[in-house]
């Protein structure tokens, strides 16, 4: 039975966010918009959409001068991520061309 | 990267391609292991220049300059450098974890030496060493790994060595192989990776 994939995660920037700070104890805005080649305000948008939901925690500090924004995969956004995996998995084995229902 | 929706097998490869791109290895430069193999190195020849002078044991308090002069130097040269990482992996923090915990025990055992007999120098080779295979096999740098279990080996000496004077030369020798040359080679090889 195919499951409802998360909106929130479903989306290519949100998702590609996700993967990467799965990945690592910490990143900051700019390795993350470097890795995912997004633009600064479309990175902006997305992570506090992440933030919103719970999956991100977001400090904001300064490196000297320089304002500096610290992101961090939550507990809540790891058990969002495995069920969004499994939710996928439900589409593997089905015919190309089906595509994923979001929630 | 638009924020588009996408199919379930873009998603996979999506996923697969960000998670390979935070499996990079660790990279150290060797600054830090510089840092404590020369102070250490130093200060333990000060001792023992010291102590054959005079003979006083008090010129043993100058260990504490180890600590003081070690994490003085880690402050100014890698501290901010290390805060400044634009990412911080599982890897770094648990490095970062394994020398706080053995660097927490080695001072407990610094003020205990001073109220009780220990065998010091040899308790300190040990864990220290141990710390640093420990570091090795984590990173996956097996140069590391091997001097720290050659340190470990090496510690014994300071035990069969009756001279209190000679286990301080003892001691700054397996500093000398543990941590100063394998600093230079991972200092050097940083350098090459980033020119």
């Amino acid at each position: 039975m195919l499951q409802p994939l998360n909106p929130i995660i479903h989306s290519e920037l949100r998702l590609s966010v996700m993967s990467l700070l799965l990945g690592v104890e910490k990143a900051d805005f700019t390795w993350l918009r470097q890795q995912t080649d997004a633009t600064s305000g479309n990175m902006s948008v997305q992570i506090e959409k992440l933030r919103e939901a719970g999956y991100i925690k977001v400090k904001k500090t300064y490196r000297g001068k320089m304002p500096c924004t610290i992101c961090s995969i939550t507990q809540k956004g790891r058990d969002a991520f495995a069920e969004y995996v499994e939710a996928l998995k439900s589409y593997i084995a089905l015919p190309q061309g089906d595509q994923p229902k979001e929630k | 990267m638009e924020d588009a929706n996408f199919n379930e097998k873009e998603s996979l490869n999506l996923i697969a391609s960000m998670i390979a791109k935070t499996q990079e290895r660790f990279q150290s430069n060797g600054v830090t292991f510089i840092i404590s193999g020369y102070v250490t190195v130093i200060i333990s020849l000060i001792v023992y220049f010291s102590l054959r002078a005079t003979g006083d044991p008090d010129y043993n308090f100058l260990w504490f300059l180890i600590p003081v002069c070690g994490y003085s130097l880690f402050y100014f040269l890698e501290y901010r450098k290390e805060r400044e990482k634009p990412v911080h992996t599982f890897i770094d923090s648990m490095v970062a974890k394994i020398w706080i915990v053995f660097g927490v025990v080695v001072m407990l055992l610094m003020f205990t030496s001073f109220i009780t007999s220990l065998p010091i120098l040899f308790i300190i080779s040990l864990l220290i060493s141990a710390g640093t295979a420990l570091t090795g096999l984590v990173i996956r740098y097996p140069l590391i790994a091997t001097v720290g279990f050659i340190g470990t080996f090496l510690s014994l000496a300071c035990l069969f060595v009756p001279d209190y004077l000679m286990q301080i030369l003892v001691f700054a020798l397996i500093f000398l192989i543990i941590h100063v040359i394998p600093g230079h080679v991972l200092y050097s090889r940083y350098k090459k990776s980033t020119r």
